[in-house]
């Protein structure tokens, strides 16, 4: 399954590959993942549960950043075994940031195939989840980079 | 496996008041296929299951009315429908399907309200009751609503059911003079789960077809009507041109998904061939 899609932040290129290049704050950027650890230069095991309907799948996710091009682009490889059943997530995620205007155009192209028993169960699921996330995923970025609105009205 | 509170109620209105509509762990069970597929698959750990057993006389029985529609008992299991005659005689398409969908295993225990609140879109039911124009009869604390087929599935094994909400019968118009088919693709064999089930039912006069539904399943999230063939194929004649149109209409609307069975292209692909088969099946007399 390919997911593709853009948007504009208000920061500057250097600002957003930063933050998008942390991987605390991109794990924080989706629901459902905890237990980030670093286990080697550019690669983190975490953990990602998502619900849909009665149903909970869990997946202990390996993510390795493969390609750190500051502050033009980053790819990222994803494996991912689901907890209990038999399969295999593998994706592979590219962004490429371009200036626009005073903020940056990122560009996101996400191309995932699972594999086996999950194969069959979780495309499905999968392509229902990848629109609240790629949402998620927008609307977290965007708030990073908004000034935080003031405790007390002026 | 984790224990769990199992309970079985012997009526329906207990059967209700034991499940919680805000809890996503509790869980009524019928047949239980379906239900143990997802608890050994690991990703559904109920925390309590309402058999339906004690109950299932009630509700599994098999009605033909006088006013033309056919009751179909929401615990009737895929074997009661199969071996039915008032469903050969008056709903002939389904008949046709019930030897294909499943191995005699599963459809010996699986039933009908089962099938349908799973919600599964690799199933081959639901489109053969949509194109019928059925709709469902659902019970819950505030008493009883009924619900098109259609409009049934919300998503991936999602209802419009709320969460104490049970199914207990499936009303479907006896299909008459309408001409019917249901063509099923599988990877494997003729009974697995559907790579693509597609129904369609036609009101003609000769060749004219005076109305048509078509709805696909299986490489959708759910059940979906056609309506761009349909739009086609309504108050035309019959020949190689129409069947082509409306193929291609069917393959632009179609929104497929990709899995281990076959690619969204794919799946498309079966979609356009579909529909003129379909239809010349319907047209040499799939009909009751």
């Amino acid at each position: 399954m390919n997911i593709t899609g853009e948007f504009r932040v208000d920061a500057t290129r250097d600002a957003v590959f930063d933050k998008l290049a942390d991987p605390t704050f991109f794990a924080s950027c989706f629901d459902g993942v905890s237990g980030l650890v670093e286990t080697g230069a550019g690669r983190y095991d975490a953990l990602f549960e998502t619900t849909v309907a009665y149903m909970t799948f869990r997946f202990k996710m390996k993510v390795e950043m493969v390609r750190l091009d500051r502050p033009n682009a980053i790819e990222t490889r994803i494996e991912g075994s689901p907890a209990g059943m038999v399969g295999r997530l593998s994706a592979t995620s590219i962004t490429q940031l371009a200036d626009d205007g005073a903020g940056t155009r990122i560009r996101y192209a996400i191309e995932s195939v699972l594999a086996g028993r999950l194969g069959s169960l979780g495309q499905p699921v999968l392509k229902a989840k990848a629109r609240d996330m790629e949402l998620q995923f927008v609307e977290r970025l965007r708030a990073a980079f908004t000034p935080a609105a003031s405790a007390e009205p002026a | 496996m984790t224990p769990f509170d199992l309970r079985e109620p012997d009526s329906l209105e207990e059967a209700i008041a034991l499940l919680d509509p805000e809890d996503r762990t509790t869980r009524a069970i019928a047949g239980g296929t379906a239900l143990m597929l997802m608890m050994k698959a690991g990703v559904f750990q109920p925390g309590r299951l309402v058999s339906l057993r004690r109950i299932a006389g009630r509700y599994s029985q098999i009605v033909s009315r006088t006013d033309g529609e056919i009751r179909l008992g929401a615990m009737a299991t895929l074997t009661d429908l199969a071996r039915s005659p008032i469903v050969r005689n008056e709903l002939p398409v389904v008949a046709d399907a019930l030897p294909m969908l499943s191995n005699v295993r599963v459809r010996n225990v699986a039933t009908l309200g089962g099938q349908l609140a799973h919600a599964d879109p690799h199933t081959d039911l639901p489109p053969i009751l949509i194109a019928l124009g059925a709709r469902m009869a659902a019970t819950g604390p505030n008493g009883e609503r009924t619900i098109a087929a259609e409009d049934l599935v919300s998503g991936y094994y999602q209802t419009v059911l709320a969460g104490n909400e049970l199914i207990t019968d499936v009303r479907v118009p006896a299909q008459g003079p309408r001409r019917a088919a249901y063509l099923k693709w599988t990877t494997r064999s003729a009974d697995d789960w559907p790579t693509l089930g597609v129904a369609i039912v036609l009101d003609v006069d000769a060749d004219l077809i005076r109305d048509a539904k078509v709805v696909v399943s299986a490489a959708t999230d759910r059940p979906t009507r056609l309506t761009a063939a349909e739009i086609e194929l309504r108050g035309a004649r019959v020949d190689e041109a129409l069947l082509r149109r409306a193929g291609e209409a069917a393959r632009e609307q179609v929104e497929t998904i990709s899995d281990a069975r076959g690619s969204a292209d794919y799946k498309r692909d079966l979609v356009r061939v579909s529909i003129a088969r379909g239809v010349r099946q319907c047209m040499a007399g799939g009909g009751a």
